[in-house]
């Protein structure tokens, strides 16, 4: 279908976690998710990779993980993270739904008046 | 331009189509409840009614919106700016998201066959989640958009 219609109760709410977005207004934690996004890592593996202090990685996952974004399992004794993209999908979808709401609608309002000449003209 | 083209740029929803109509009917379709009943909504999705239109700055605008399962919002704003029939801005907020407005600025202008609208959605970075992070905004819906493709298969999953 050409335009993806949007309504009200279909719409997505407003992103309520106030950590989602915390989490990824910081460039390293976007930085972390995107490394994530190729594989899942041990902390120890993160912190190398970005040249943080095995602490100042944690307090980054710490966040990412209360916005859900990032989920650790044990391995051993080590704690694997691995990204969960469900929370930005919602956080984009509430200004993406828009553009699709306002693509549809405007060409709603170009077929009406382009087939209701009389409209208008009172 | 057969139809409407909309994206979202620098944390901002743009979009424009090419009216064969001029600015003046293009404006009064956009301000008058009878009319705006007539076009807006999709039929088979949703249908608005009871529009209520106060066109004066600073005056209210408001609509129903209902579902095919009966079910009913409000959306509705504020008027900010009414220069007809070149320019519209109003407020827009939906019952469905707890009333936090965002800016809707309609823009007129006249070409050969009619009228070019645009049409630009904007303050969503106003929300209290967001604010504190305003300025990295725009980054971070770029950053989204990026991967959006990427996170809806990993999401599916």
């Amino acid at each position: 279908m050409r335009n993806r219609l949007v309504n009200s109760q279909t719409m997505s709410r407003i992103p309520s976690s106030i950590d989602v977005f915390h989490a990824v207004a910081d460039p390293t934690r976007r930085a972390i998710l995107d490394r994530l996004r190729e594989r899942s890592a041990p902390a120890t593996d993160l912190a190398r990779g970005f040249r943080m202090s095995r602490p100042a990685v944690s307090k980054h996952l710490r966040v990412l993980r209360q916005a859900d974004l990032v989920r650790e399992r044990k391995e051993g004794r080590q704690r694997i993270y691995q990204l969960n993209p469900a929370p930005l999908r919602d956080v984009a979808r509430w200004v993406e739904q828009y553009r699709d709401f306002w693509q549809a609608n405007l060409t709603n309002l170009k077929t009406f008046l382009e087939n209701n000449d009389d409209a208008c003209d009172r | 331009m057969m139809h409407a083209i909309a994206n979202v740029k620098d944390g901002a929803v743009h979009a424009a189509v090419e009216i064969a109509a001029p600015p003046a009917r293009v404006f009064r379709a956009l301000t008058d409840p009878e009319l705006l009943e007539r076009w807006w909504g999709s039929g088979e999705a949703y249908r608005t009614f009871d529009w209520k239109v106060d066109l004066n700055v600073g005056g209210k605008w408001s609509c129903m919106t209902k579902d095919p399962a009966g079910r009913t919002s409000t959306v509705h704003g504020e008027y900010l700016e009414i220069d007809p029939p070149n320019r519209l801005v109003c407020t827009w907020r939906a019952s469905w998201q707890n009333d936090f407005p965002t800016t809707i600025t309609y823009e007129l202008e006249p070409i050969p066959d009619g009228t070019r609208l645009t049409l630009t959605h904007t303050g969503f970075e106003d929300h209290p989640s967001a604010a504190s992070y305003a300025s990295g905004w725009p980054l971070v819906l770029g950053w989204l958009s990026r991967h959006m493709a990427e996170l809806a298969e990993a999401t599916a999953e």
